[in-house]
């Protein structure tokens, strides 16, 4: 006998070999759980051996941690001196079963908000914070070598270094280039590489206005928005891969990458700084997005992430058109041998390729 | 000794007021822990599912863990996860670089490795799936890894589609039949013998039924436009959007009754084909049935403005349960315990594609 009747009860064994029901006699004794049946020898289990598997109305289930399979069940009405000794199972899982479950949402509450915030927040302080040869690296390996698109002749070059030199305050150099592309539009790439396409040097009614675009690029550049934009999205798509299992929408929004509004604005800020300190007016930036908002040419051009499409163009507009002084006496950004020297560079660098992906 | 099976060979028996306080808890802390406790609360669910579950005269034992399903998911992410994000920016950087070959190849691969991979991920979520599933303290499994079901799936998938999509039920029960006998329970191995006959016909109905749908819409279109703006008056907007919205709304209505009975059939006739050993297995869910499990499904989800999801595990489980037979006998001392490999890592590749299985 296992034990008196105050400590031992009757019990269902499934020994995890085979799939017979064996009727045992489970009864506690100081070095473990007895359990005996009428065929096999006694065996004794040591209580941190033994796990609840689960509560199942009337039964207690018992599992032997290094044999799978192993059953034990005992009715819920067996003594309490034995039940006592055996372990308790989790409801909730591990912790949150030891603090209790209002607490563990109180806290995890708190420190998801906090993740939260900092994932959302992370991007705006620590995007500043990593070295600009980092940035250049990491812009080199995404990006790649796009010198077969870009056009130069000895005269473009000397009128973008130019107008650079006009509108940039920053100390690390960035690279301008004109690039062949059939858009209207001009991008920052991670890395401090600026493109301008050559579409919108042709359409444009004047040097300001490729100042005042040029500005915007490079106002992105230093305000490290390129480096904010990838460090958000790897952020959240490591944080969505938690909340959100699938893979595709993660990518879908990882591919979607582009400045925030705010990061725009602060952009356009920069690039009316800039105009104002070198006496250029922001007048024909205004009348670059007043031809926008009549025929938005951006709408639509998704397909790459680095060349969104820029907010509310009717606001940016207006915003530049505040900004002319009319006491200002305003110089042209270029002379017009330079900006013929720009118009022409596609055209007359034989190198150059059309960029296209078909 | 043997064990007869009867007609009810298993029964469901839990209840929706034993659930809710799983299913509730389940949300608040994975709404609280950003989606994280979602490992564990299939954990719970499932656990309660099947411990409410009988076969015979034993419940079966849901063995798994939050924290192996947390681990699958956190592979998946490091194996798959990081390198299609990689993958997104190289192909970034190659359409940047205006390389449309190169491109379009690794599109191409990506969708293969994708392909194969969704095979591969429904396969091996069976196997965990068996593998941690308890009858009478033995389990199931498979002895194959699954690599080889990839690549089966993908190209009868792929073959089943060209063709018009003529062979898709060619290849489901052939890939049915493939994943099944690769499965065992204690000693057995399953086996599947499903065949084509006798489901064509169900299929050919769903290319009649846009033809179906769009006669109907013909049919209800002319009268309202002739009644709408046939008299020269201004035209009634509103009366033919609700035509246009009663038009979209019966095509998927149609559509969606036409392939539920070719699914009904499907798993009737493979359920009959399937067996293990000497039990063979029934499912009785006609199309009504289906048809009342989704309109209650989607009842439930609109009336509790989306809450009420939280219960459609629940339902499903029970619904196949109710409808799953099994016929024959049992030996339960010739059941030992499986010999193939013990599992301890979730399904997080079926997650990460979120693949539905039944």
């Amino acid at each position: 006998m296992v034990g008196t009747d105050d400590i031992a009860t009757q019990a269902d064994l499934f020994d995890g070999i085979n799939a017979l029901r064996r009727l045992v006699r489970v009864g506690w004794s100081p070095s473990g759980l007895v359990v005996e049946h009428d065929q096999v020898p006694i065996e004794t289990i040591a209580r941190d051996q033994l796990v609840l598997v689960d509560r199942r109305g009337d039964l207690l289930i018992y599992g032997l941690n290094d044999r799978p399979g192993w059953r034990l069940q005992i009715p819920a009405s067996a003594p309490a001196l034995l039940l006592e000794q055996l372990p308790q199972g989790s409801t909730y899982g591990g912790w949150i079963d030891r603090i209790g479950l209002v607490r563990a949402t109180l806290l995890c509450g708190v420190l998801s908000a906090a993740v939260l915030a900092a994932v959302l927040t992370a991007p705006n302080w620590l995007g500043p914070l990593i070295p600009e040869s980092w940035e250049q690296r990491i812009g080199t390996a995404l990006v790649g070598d796009l010198e077969g698109y870009t056009c130069s002749t000895p005269a473009s070059t000397a009128a973008l270094a130019s107008l650079v030199r006009d509108i940039d305050d920053g100390t690390t150099p960035v690279t301008v280039q004109l690039a062949k592309v059939d858009m209207v539009n001009a991008v920052a790439l991670p890395g401090g590489r600026v493109l301008i396409f050559d579409k919108l040097i042709q359409d444009a009614k004047s040097a300001d206005e490729v100042a005042g675009v040029l500005a915007h690029e490079i106002g992105h550049v230093r305000k490290r928005h390129v480096m904010q934009a990838l460090l958000r999205q790897f952020g959240l798509s490591i944080l969505l891969s938690g909340a959100n299992s699938d893979l595709g929408s993660t990518l879908g929004g990882f591919a979607a990458m582009g400045y925030s509004r705010d990061a725009e604005r602060e952009a356009d800020r920069y690039s009316r700084g800039r105009l104002a300190a070198a006496h250029i007016s922001p007048a024909g930036t205004a009348g670059f997005f007043g031809r926008l908002r009549k025929d938005d040419p951006f709408a639509g051009n998704k397909r790459l992430s680095y060349l969104n499409s820029h907010p509310d163009t009717a606001e940016r507009e207006r915003e530049f058109s505040a900004a002319v002084k009319s006491a200002e006496a305003y110089r042209p950004a270029l002379t017009d041998a330079q900006f013929t020297a720009l118009r022409d560079a596609c055209a007359e660098d034989r190198d150059a390729k059309e960029w296209s992906l078909f | 000794m043997a064990e007869d099976t009867a007609d009810s060979a298993f029964e469901f028996h839990g209840t929706w007021r034993e659930y809710a306080p799983i299913a509730f808890t389940n949300l608040l802390l994975t709404i609280v822990t950003l989606g994280f406790y979602r490992f564990w609360a299939t954990a719970r669910s499932r656990k309660y599912l099947w411990s409410r579950t009988r076969f015979l005269d034993e419940r079966f034992e849901w063995a798994g863990t939050g924290l192996e399903l947390f681990k699958g998911a956190l592979l998946v992410f490091l194996v798959v996860g990081l390198p299609l994000i990689a993958f997104n920016f190289l192909l970034q950087r190659l359409i940047l670089n205006g390389e449309a070959g190169p491109a379009a190849i690794l599109t191409l691969g990506f969708f293969l490795v994708i392909g194969w991979l969704v095979g591969v991920a429904q396969f091996r979520a069976l196997r965990y799936r068996l593998a941690r599933t308890y009858w009478r303290g033995i389990r199931g499994g498979s002895v194959d890894p699954g690599w080889s079901y990839g690549w089966s799936a993908m190209w009868k998938g792929f073959v089943g589609t060209i063709a018009l999509g003529l062979l898709i039920p060619w290849s489901m029960v052939s890939l049915w039949n493939e994943r099944w006998s690769k499965m065992s329970f204690g000693p057995y191995n399953f086996a599947a013998n499903g065949r084509v006959e006798g489901l064509m016909g169900r299929f050919l109905m769903c290319y009649v039924a846009p033809f179906i749908a769009i006669i109907g819409a013909v049919a209800l279109v002319i009268p309202a436009v002739v009644a709408a703006g046939g008299s020269g008056a201004e035209p009634n907007r509103p009366l033919i959007a609700m035509t246009g919205v009663a038009v979209v709304f019966g095509f998927y209505f149609i559509f969606g009754l036409i392939v539920m009975a070719y699914y009904a059939k499907f798993f009737r006739q493979m359920a009959d084909a399937t067996s293990l050993h000497t039990l063979r297995f029934g499912f009785t869910a006609s199309t009504r049935d289906w048809i009342m499990l989704f309109l209650v499904d989607f009842a439930l989800v609109i009336g509790t403005l989306g809450i009420g999801s939280i219960f459609l595990g629940y339902r499903h489980w029970s619904f196949s349960v109710r409808h799953l037979h099994a016929f024959g006998h049992i030996d339960v001392d010739q059941l030992t315990q499986s010999t193939t490999p013990e599992l301890r890592e979730g399904e997080g590749l079926l997650d990460a594609f979120d693949v539905g299985a039944i």
